[in-house]
């Protein structure tokens, strides 16, 4: 198995649909390759603590030993994406404090967070969307 | 879906070292936005074990294992995490091996669990008494000392100094 995971990292930026102008022009300003920022992440989640919360839907059956492992790197990772699109944000914005606010225009702006919009904020979510893919 | 994630939480401490490793140094992250990233963190945690469990299922598996979160990663557009989760396989992996060799030395030695247990009782046993003299004899050198320097006479002196 390689340890030493290499991915084109451009493509991983590609992927976000942007249907304003204003959303290419924030990931312009990630200039880091998402590996170099995944590389920086030492911190881990406790095992036994992700198996708890796995295990918070009654529909989540067994697990076997490794998949809560892994499934902490997956969320590890996903932080990791978040809060670098989310300080992109903030740069864009002129702030160099990233606010609720611009985290919460972060997750509705972008496609890739849309399964978190209904969390952010319940029905507002839905119009801000529909704004934004109306452009 | 039923999920009550109002019972369960990330621990907010290895939250916010993720931020600050990840973080440009530059920047900082309000409380709120901290926040934020936590509720968001479970969501995702909940789709993708979610998704995962499906995959076991389509795999007629009762058991959710690492390549069905990898699939589901695949499913949700994760990709760009994988190599990353495959990364983390590989040492977890490494260190089973670590800890089966420690097993089989156990397993090895030829003794059970209480056998084991018992020698160990033996062994502070005997550190204990150990201990114990090494205190009396301190103590018996310190009277000496005492003794030869000061040549106190009290005999009921040595017997209370012998008893502390």
């Amino acid at each position: 198995m390689d340890p030493s995971p290499e991915q084109p990292h451009n493509a991983t930026l590609a992927h976000v649909s942007s249907p304003d102008g204003g959303n290419e022009h924030m990931h312009q300003l990630v200039d880091e390759p998402l590996t170099q920022v995944f590389d920086r992440v030492k911190t881990h989640f406790p095992p036994a603590k992700i198996k708890k919360i796995m295990q918070t839907d009654e529909d989540i059956g067994k697990v076997s030993q490794a998949t809560p492992v892994l499934a902490g790197k997956a969320l590890e990772c996903f932080i990791a994406l978040l809060v670098q699109r989310s300080c992109a944000a903030a740069g864009e914005a002129g702030a160099r404090r990233v606010s609720g606010e611009i985290l919460r225009d972060t997750i509705l702006h972008d496609e890739q967070f849309d399964f978190l919009r209904d969390t952010v904020c319940g029905g507002q979510a839905r119009d801000v969307a529909d704004d934004s893919s109306t452009v | 879906m039923p999920i009550d994630s109002d019972e369960v939480s990330l621990p907010r401490a290895t939250v916010q070292k993720i931020i600050s490793e990840v973080l440009d140094p530059e920047y900082t992250f309000s409380k709120e936005a901290r926040e934020i990233i936590t509720k968001s963190g479970i969501e995702f945690l909940m789709i993708l074990s979610s998704m995962a469990s499906e995959m076991a299922d389509n795999d007629c598996k009762k058991t959710i294992a690492p390549e069905h979160v990898i699939k589901a990663l695949t499913e949700l557009e994760y990709n760009q995490f994988i190599p990353f989760l495959q990364q983390r396989l590989y040492e977890y992996k490494g260190t089973q091996k670590v800890k089966e060799k420690r097993d089989d030395k156990f397993k090895k030695s030829g003794l059970s669990e209480e056998e084991l247990l018992r020698q160990q009782e033996e062994l502070f046993r005997q550190s204990r008494s150990r201990l114990n003299n090494n205190v009396v004899m301190k103590k018996i050198v310190v009277i000496i000392i005492a003794w030869i320097h000061n040549k106190i006479h009290s005999y009921l002196f040595y017997i209370f100094a012998f008893f502390i």
